[in-house]
């Protein structure tokens, strides 16, 4: 089963992470989400698949109470992203779900209606949960074409959807990234088929760098913190990505 | 065989019937049009060759009836299956027990009261349907007096008596087939409870 970690915590201010199931069956990728809570409300990244949902629930239900889950945030499409959804509304039909304005008639065959989405434009948003400030970061065409990753200035935490992700073997199912360079073997196939665009990965690169950022969180995988973060980021820019060729 | 296969292999059995009633009623058309050729000889089978017409008419609202009551059918099917698996995901969350168990139990409440909800329409469309079904039953057998007495009339056709009892021949056997594959049909909704 799923482990909820608060990997950060000031106050009534957390992030909860929800990695690394090692009993998933194997058909299925690995998927981590992030809960961000200021104690009274909160928002769920990226709340998976829907066939994951019982683990991810339930290892929720240890940590904080789903019914202040106010808000879903999908950094893009995909159903390891969001498939789950129809599941969630079951639990509280009330719930809202950031998605970029590109996916918010795609992804109601996963379930929600109009009530339900709120379109993020290209250049992105800034959100609060309950006290908390958040910043919707564009990430569009990395790999999704409306693709988006969430920045808690605060916190200095960085959620960056599927940038990040590797598929990491059974012996290193650690929570954070330990040896990078042994690592960052296991995400360089990914980076390299599903990131398509060298001038999009540019400006992400640009952009993140001037943030503070503390911990980068990736939907798959091991988390990135203290100097991993920056040598992430130089080791993106510098991979050959979207030349078109498998 | 699920119940998705089942009911695309009905609207298949059921397509099959509106392609034979079509059948019929350019059949019945043409043979109006003889009919009229033939003249007087020919008034008592053109009657029975309009009588015809009408029922093709008829089996064709009927069978338009039914393809909607399967479709409706197939919609409750599949929003049943999608239910039923959301369902069994938020059974599977209670069983984790502890906090899961309590915070789910309504949603799981809620779902089990839609799936509920969901298999009732489907059996009171089931209903519908097999009363639907006996309802073409009869309109068939009805169908199939008036193409006898077809061949009945034919037999007063004049110069025209082989032509008109060669369609007489071929609304009876059409007729004939139509009840077989309804009367298929009836058996087939009843072997897989829709
Ligand atoms: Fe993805
Ligand atoms: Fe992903």
């Amino acid at each position: 089963m799923k482990k909820a970690t608060v990997i950060y915590q000031s106050g009534q201010h957390q992030w909860i992470a929800v990695a690394r199931d090692p009993e998933r069956p194997n058909y299925l990728i690995d998927t981590n989400e992030y809960l961000i809570t200021d104690g009274a409300t909160a928002l769920l990244t990226d709340p998976g698949g829907s066939e994951i949902f019982p683990t991810v629930f339930s290892a929720i239900c240890e940590a904080f109470d789903p019914a202040d889950i106010c808000v879903l945030f999908a950094s893009h499409q995909d159903p390891d992203i969001i498939s789950s959804l129809s599941l969630w509304l079951d639990f509280n039909p009330q719930l809202k779900c950031y998605l970029s304005r590109l996916w918010t008639t795609f992804v109601p065959h996963f379930g929600g209606t109009n009530e339900t989405f709120i379109g993020i434009p290209d250049e992105g948003l800034a959100i609060a949960v309950g006290k908390l400030k958040l910043q919707i970061v564009p990430a569009h065409y990395l790999h999704s074409s409306g693709n988006f990753h969430l920045y808690d200035e605060a916190a200095k935490l960085f959620f960056s959807g599927d940038i990040g992700a590797a598929m990491l073997p059974e012996d290193m199912s650690g929570l954070f990234v330990k040896d990078f360079d042994r690592h960052i073997h296991y995400a360089e196939g990914f980076h390299r088929r599903w990131m398509g665009s060298p001038e999009a990965k540019r400006l992400w690169c640009e952009r993140v760098s001037t943030m503070q950022i503390d911990m980068l969180c990736p939907q798959h995988g091991a988390i990135y913190q203290g100097e991993d973060v920056g040598r992430f980021i130089n080791w993106f820019s510098e991979l050959q990505v979207g030349t078109g060729l498998v | 065989m699920n119940e998705l296969k089942a009911i695309a292999k009905i609207n298949q059995e059921v397509k099959s019937i509106v392609y034979a009633a079509e059948n019929i009623s350019l059949t019945a058309t043409n043979a109006i049009l003889v009919a009229n050729q033939s003249g007087l000889n020919a008034v008592g089978f053109s009657v029975v060759a309009r009588e015809l017409r009408m029922f093709s008419e008829r089996m064709a609202i009927a069978m338009q009836g039914l393809l909607e009551l399967i479709y409706q059918q197939l919609v409750a099917t599949a929003a049943l299956r999608h239910q039923a698996h959301n369902l069994e995901l938020l059974n599977k969350t209670g069983a984790y027990g502890g906090l899961a168990q309590t915070r789910i139990a309504t949603a799981c409440a809620r779902n089990q009261a839609a799936v509920d909800e969901l298999e009732r329409i489907i059996e009171s469309q089931m209903h519908s349907l097999q009363v639907s079904i006996k309802r073409i039953r009869k309109q068939c057998a009805t169908g199939l007096v008036i193409a006898r007495s077809a061949g009945i009339e034919a037999a007063h056709g004049g110069a025209m008596v082989g032509v008109l009892r060669q369609i007489a021949q071929v609304v009876t056997e059409v007729t004939d087939n139509i009840l077989m594959r309804v009367k298929t049909l009836q058996l087939r909704l009843t072997e897989t409870g829709l």
